[in-house]
C-alpha cells in the first residue's frame, strides 16, 4: 500500500501525542514494507527529508501576527490547502487522517477520485469556533471508510455522538524502545513530567503548585520537566507564561530543585522514564496518554487522572495512582494540587518496591507497537480495499 | 531526519551570507516550532554576530558568554572551538550541552576566575545590561583572558532606541517587569539592570583596558514573532518603529562593539598616581644650557625617590658627562647617561625607554626650562587608562619668531590654540612605559635620513596609543619653556625650511587626526598659506587672462602682511616693500616645500 499521513505538524517542531502516534504508525508500516509519506508543515522554508524510510514532506507554515489574531484556524487550512495537492499528486492508496488534519476536501477526493481515509479521533472533544468548521469535521466524520478512536471510552462516546461505527486504535508503545534502560536513584526520587508544559490542559500548572508540598515532605525528590513549550498559534492563555515563570512555586528551595530539560529527542526519552520514580500527568480533556503507556514501559509507575484515557489505562493500584482531575476547575483547584502531592509521594513509595517495574511493564504490553501496528494495517487494508482507486489515474500525469 | 547547514566556503562571510547561513542552521535545528520562532526573531544579532566573528577571527577557541541556541549552533558549524558559559534558565539544545563548561550566575560572572589568555574569540551578547554592578571588572578580567592578538564581541542593549525614547517620553517603565526565573527560548532571560548609551559603552571598556576597534548601531530583532498574534495597530505600530529604526542608527536597539585588548598593561602604581619616573634628556646644546635643564629637574617637586634622569648624548661633549657626574652627585635623585650614536630621534628614545626603570617615561632636551611642578603636574594625570600626558611648550626669549617657522610645526602656542595639541613635542611629554614600548615605540620610518630628523617624528606614537584605546591627555598645568634655536643662516635656511615644508605633508598622510585637527579645511598649512595660495592664484590668473578683478583674491594676503610693514610715512615704504617680498619669498620656499612633499607623501598640503 501507499499511505499518506497529512498531518498540519510532526516532529521535531511539535512533539505531543499526534505526532508520536504519526511517528509510530508510520515507521512501523514502512518497516512492513508499505510505502508511507508524511505531509506536514513547518516555519520556514519548505524541505523534503526522511524519517527512518518514512519520507516526510514539510510545506512552509503559514504563520503571521495578524491571522494569529483574526483567523487562527487559517493556518490549519492553508496547510489542507497545500496538502491537497500533494495528496492529489501521490496516488496513494489510502490516507490515515487526525482530528485536525485539515484535509477538508477528503470527503470530496474519496467520492470522485476513489481515496478511502481512516479518521482517527485524537481527543474527546473537539473544539470548532464556527458552524462551517463544524459542518466541515461532521462530514468528515460520517464520509470517512473507518473511524477510530484512541479508547473504548472515546470510540463509544463518539460512536453515540455521530451515528457511525467507531473502532479503537489506541497510540502504540514500542516496547523495544520504552524499556528500563536506566537506573532508578530512589534517595533522591525524579518526578516527571513530560508534558507540553504550554498547554495548560496537561497540567503542568497544578504540578507546580503540589512541588511546594512535595518537595516539603520529600526534599530530595528532583522535578525534572521535559516536555515541549506550548503549541505555536494555539496556547496564548495567560497560563502559558505564568507556568514559564514558575511563580507558582514559591519556595526557593523548591525551584532549585526543578530541572527544566526541554524535549529533548525521542532516544533521551526511554532513559528519561527509566530514570525516574513517578512519572506524572496531570492531564484533563486527555483521550489517552501516551506518557502513560510509555512510562509503563520503561517499568516506572505514574500519576494520573482518574478520568479520560489516563484513566481507562490505570486501573490497577501495582502500576500507579489516579486523581479525580476531570475539568479545568480542578487543574486550579488547591484540594486537586494536594491530592496530587499525595498521589506523587504514595508513587515514589511504590516505586521502591521491587515488584512494580515488572509490574508496569506488563500493564504495558497490551499496547505495544506489535499488537496495535498489526491492527491499524489491517484496518487501513479494509479501508483501501474499499477505494475505488481513480485517484492513481487522477494524478499519474503530475508524477 | 535534519539536514545539517554546513559552513560557507572560505570566501569572507558578508552579513547576507551570514544570515542566511544562519536561516539553514536554525532550519535544520531540531528544535520545538516556538523554540524556532523565538529563535528567528533573534536572527538579526545572530547573523551579525556571526558576521563579526567570522571577519575578525576565522578560527580558533572561542568563548561565548550567555548567547543563545542558533548563535551557538552556527558558531560550532563555522569551526570554531566553541565554550559556552550559560545562565540558569537558559534553553540550549542538546547537542550543545556538552559544551556548556559552567553554568554561573550574574553576579558571579566578575569572580568567575577566567584563564588567561585562552580565548582568541569572546563572545557577549546581551549581558552588560543586567550585570548587578559596573561591568568593568568583568571586562577587566574578560581582557586578560584574551589572547594576544584576540578580540572581543560585545553587544548591549541600545540606551538611545526608540522604545527607550517612547517609554521615557511617556514616562513607562524602560524595563519590562524581572522576571528572574523564566524559560528562555532564546537569549537567556536576564533582568535589564540599566542601559548604556554608545560612548559610555566605548568609556567603560576603554577602563577596562579594550581599544574599541568599531561600535555600531544594530538592528538585534525582527520586528515581531511570527507566532505573536498582534491586532491591526500594534502591527502597523511595529512596522513603523522598523521603519524608523532603518532610517535612523542612533534608534536602534543594540550596540555592538568590536574590541581588541589594549597593548600594555595599566599598572597599579602608575595608576595610584605615585609611579617611578624616567626623564630622558637628550643633549642637543650642552654646556650652560644642559646645566640649567638639568638644574630645574634636580628642583621638581616630586619625590626625589620617584623619579630618575637619563641623559643621552654621544660622548662628543665631554663636559655633558661632568655635568651629569655633578649632578648625580648632588643625590636629589638617580642622574645617569646614555651614550648613544645620535642623540635624538625613534632610536635613541626608544632604546631610552628600554632602559628607563619607571612606569612613566618624561622626554625633554636641553633646550627646554621645566617648571618645579612639571612631574607632579604631568604624573597626576596618568589614571589607568591614560597613556600620554602633553603639556603646551612656551618660547624662551631669544627664540626664532614664529612667523619665520614654517607654519604648523611649531608646538608652542599660536592663534589657532590647538596646534600645540596635536604635535606632542618630544621636550614636553609623558609616555606610559609598557604601552609605549609594547605599541613599537616611536617609529624609525618617520624619522628622515641620518643627517637631520624629520618634522613630526615624536607626533605619531601618542595618535598610534590613542587608536588603540588608550586616553591621551593634553594638560595647560603640564607646561615648559623651551629656546627655539634659529634655523639657520641666510644660505641655509631655504633648503631647511624647503625640507621642514615637505615633512608637512608626510606627516599629514601618516597622522589622519593631525591632518584634520591642524590644518585649515584639512588641506593648508595654516591661514597664511590658504590667503598667499589665494594671492598666487590671482596674480596668476590675472597675467594669463587680463583681469584685474582676479586680484582680489590677494586682498586677504596683503591685509595679513600690512600687518608687518608700515606704510607712513613714504620713506618707509621702501623697507616695507623689502618686507613683503621676504614674506612673498618665504612663501614660495614653504610652497615649493609642501609641493614637493605632497607629491612624495600622496598627500596634498599647501
Amino acid at each position: 500500500m501507499k499511505i499518506v499521513y497529512p498531518y498540519p505538524t510532526y516532529w521535531p517542531y511539535i512533539r505531543r501525542g499526534a505526532e508520536r502516534c504519526i511517528h509510530d504508525f508510520s515507521n512501523y508500516l514502512a518497516r512492513r514494507g508499505h510505502e508511507v509519506d508524511i505531509v506536514t508543515s513547518k516555519p520556514g522554508r519548505e524541505r523534503v527529508t526522511y524519517d527512518g524510510p518514512v519520507r516526510v514532506i514539510y510545506l512552509r507554515q503559514f504563520s503571521h501576527p495578524l491571522t494569529y489574531r483574526y483567523g487562527p484556524l487559517l493556518r490549519l487550512y492553508a496547510f489542507g490547502l497545500g496538502a491537497l495537492k500533494l495528496v492529489l499528486q501521490g496516488r496513494y492508496d489510502v490516507a490515515h487522517l487526525w482530528s485536525y488534519s485539515s484535509l477538508v476536501a477528503a470527503p470530496l477526493i474519496k467520492q470522485f477520485l476513489g481515496l478511502p481515509y481512516l479518521y482517527h479521533l485524537i481527543v474527546r472533544s473537539h473544539h470548532w469556533p464556527g458552524r462551517l468548521d463544524r459542518w466541515l469535521f461532521q462530514q468528515l466524520m460520517r464520509r470517512a471508510s473507518k473511524v477510530a478512536a484512541l479508547t473504548p471510552g472515546g470510540a463509544q462516546e463518539a460512536s453515540q455522538l455521530y451515528g457511525v461505527p467507531v473502532e479503537v486504535l489506541p497510540p502504540p508503545v514500542d516496547m523495544e524502545l520504552f524499556r528500563p534502560c536506566a537506573p532508578k536513584d530512589l534517595d533522591h526520587p525524579q518526578v516527571l513530567f513530560t508534558g507540553d508544559l504550554g498547554d495548560p490542559r496537561k497540567g503542568g500548572p497544578l504540578l507546580l503548585r503540589a512541588w511546594n508540598e512535595i518537595h516539603r515532605r520529600c526534599p530530595s525528590a528532583r522535578l525534572v520537566l521535559a516536555g515541549p513549550f506550548g503549541l505555536v498559534g494555539f496556547d496564548f492563555e495567560f497560563a502559558v507564561y505564568t507556568l514559564e515563570r514558575m511563580e507558582v512555586v514559591r519556595s526557593p528551595s523548591a525551584r532549585e530543585a526543578i530541572e527544566v530539560c526541554g524535549p529533548g529527542t525521542l532516544d533521551q526519552l526511554p532513559q528519561l522514564y527509566s530514570r525516574a520514580a513517578v512519572t506524572v500527568l496531570p492531564s484533563v480533556e486527555e483521550a489517552f496518554g501516551m506518557v502513560v503507556t510509555e512510562s509503563l514501559a520503561c517499568g516506572t509507575p505514574v500519576v494520573c487522572s482518574a478520568y479520560g484515557g489516563p484513566g481507562e489505562i490505570v486501573t490497577h493500584p501495582s502500576v500507579g495512582v489516579t486523581v479525580p482531575l476531570m475539568s479545568y476547575f480542578d487543574l486550579v483547584s488547591e484540594r486537586a494540587a494536594s491530592q496530587l502531592a499525595d498521589a506523587v509521594l504514595e508513587t515514589i513509595e511504590l516505586a521502591r518496591r521491587p515488584e512494580t517495574v515488572a509490574n508496569c511493564r506488563e500493564w504495558a504490553e497490551p499496547w505495544s507497537l506489535e499488537n496495535v501496528g498489526r491492527q491499524l494495517e489491517e484496518t487501513l487494508e479494509s479501508a483501501a480495499s474499499s477505494g475505488l482507486g481513480r485517484g492513481r489515474v487522477f494524478s499519474g500525469a503530475r508524477r | 531526519m535534519t539536514t545539517a547547514a554546513t559552513a560557507p566556503a572560505s570566501t569572507p562571510l558578508t552579513l547576507a551570507g551570514a544570515r542566511r547561513f544562519a536561516e539553514d542552521v536554525l532550519d535544520g535545528l531540531d528544535i520545538t516550532e516556538r523554540a524556532y520562532h523565538h529563535l528567528h526573531f533573534s536572527l538579526p544579532l545572530v547573523a551579525e554576530l556571526v558576521h563579526r566573528a567570522a571577519r575578525l577571527m576565522p578560527r580558533g577557541r572561542l568563548l561565548l558568554v550567555g548567547g543563545n541556541a542558533l548563535l551557538a549552533e552556527c558558531l560550532v558549524r563555522l569551526g570554531y572551538g566553541l565554550e559556552v558559559w550559560q545562565f540558569p534558565g537558559t534553553y540550549l539544545t542538546g547537542a550543545l550541552a556538552p559544551l556548556v563548561s559552567r553554568c554561573l550566575r550574574l553576579e558571579d560572572l566578575e569572580d568567575a576566575g577566567l584563564p588567561r589568555g585562552a580565548y582568541r574569540l569572546v563572545i557577549v551578547p546581551l549581558v552588560l545590561e543586567s550585570l548587578p554592578g559596573s561591568p568593568e571588572g568583568f571586562l577587566r578580567s574578560l581582557r586578560r583572558a584574551i589572547a594576544p592578538g584576540g578580540r572581543a564581541l560585545v553587544a548591549t542593549a541600545n540606551q538611545s532606541a526608540l522604545g527607550v525614547r517612547l517609554a521615557a517620553a511617556v514616562g513607562r517603565p524602560f524595563f519590562p517587569r524581572p522576571e528572574e526565573a523564566a524559560i528562555s527560548l532564546s537569549w537567556p532571560a536576564l533582568p535589564r539592570r540599566r542601559l548604556y548609551h554608545r560612548d559610555e559603552l566605548v568609556d567603560v571598556c576603554r577602563r577596562a583596558g579594550f581599544q574599541t576597534l568599531r561600535c555600531d548601531y544594530i538592528i538585534g530583532e525582527r520586528a515581531f514573532l511570527e507566532m505573536e498574534p498582534l491586532n491591526v495597530q500594534d502591527y502597523a505600530f511595529r512596522k513603523l518603529r522598523r521603519l524608523l529604526a532603518w532610517g535612523m542608527p542612533s534608534m536602534r536597539d543594540v550596540i555592538v562593539a568590536e574590541l581588541a585588548p589594549r597593548l600594555g598593561e595599566a599598572d597599579d602604581a602608575a595608576s595610584s598616581g605615585q609611579p617611578v619616573v624616567s626623564v630622558i634628556v637628550s643633549v642637543n646644546q650642552g654646556g650652560r644650557r644642559l646645566r640649567e635643564t638639568l638644574g630645574s629637574l634636580l628642583h621638581q617637586s616630586y619625590p626625589p625617590r620617584l623619579y630618575e634622569v637619563i641623559v643621552l648624548h654621544d660622548g662628543s661633549c665631554e663636559e655633558a658627562s661632568t655635568t651629569v657626574a655633578e649632578m648625580g652627585a648632588v643625590g636629589r635623585c638617580s642622574v645617569r647617561e646614555l651614550l648613544l650614536p645620535r642623540t635624538e630621534g625613534p632610536t635613541a628614545r626608544n632604546r631610552a625607554m628600554a632602559e628607563a626603570r619607571g612606569q612613566v617615561c618624561a622626554h625633554t632636551d636641553d633646550s627646554c626650562n621645566l617648571p618645579e611642578d612639571w612631574l607632579k603636574s604631568a604624573v597626576a594625570w596618568f589614571d589607568e587608562d591614560t597613556a600620554v600626558v602633553s603639556g603646551p611648550v612656551f618660547a624662551l626669549p631669544g627664540s626664532e619668531p614664529r612667523y619665520l617657522s614654517v607654519p604648523g610645526t611649531r608646538p608652542d602656542p599660536d592663534d589657532k590654540g590647538f596646534l600645540s595639541q596635536v604635535l606632542f613635542p618630544i621636550t614636553n611629554v609623558f609616555y606610559r612605559t609598557t604601552a609605549a614600548l609594547a605599541s613599537g615605540g616611536f617609529d624609525s620610518s618617520l624619522a628622515g635620513g641620518q643627517e637631520e630628523l624629520s618634522f613630526g617624528w615624536d607626533t605619531e606614537l601618542a595618535w598610534r596609543l590613542q587608536r588603540c584605546g588608550w586616553r591621551v591627555r593634553f594638560r595647560e598645568e603640564v607646561y615648559q619653556f623651551r629656546l627655539f634655536p634659529p634655523t639657520g643662516g641666510r644660505r641655509e635656511w631655504p633648503a631647511r625650511q624647503m625640507r621642514q615644508a615637505s615633512d608637512l605633508p608626510r606627516l599629514a598622510a601618516a597622522v589622519p587626526e593631525f591632518g584634520s585637527k591642524a590644518l585649515t579645511a584639512g588641506l593648508f598649512a595654516s591661514k597664511q598659506t590658504l590667503y598667499f595660495d589665494l594671492a598666487l592664484t590671482g596674480f596668476l590668473a590675472t597675467a594669463v587672462t587680463r583681469r584685474w578683478p582676479w586680484l582680489l583674491l590677494a586682498l586677504p594676503w596683503l591685509g595679513v602682511v600690512s600687518q608687518r610693514v608700515d606704510l607712513w610715512p613714504p620713506g618707509e615704504w621702501p623697507g616695507s616693500a623689502r618686507t613683503v617680498a621676504r614674506i612673498g619669498v618665504r612663501h614660495l620656499v614653504w610652497l615649493a616645500g609642501l609641493l614637493r612633499g605632497s607629491l612624495r607623501a600622496r598627500r596634498l598640503v599647501l
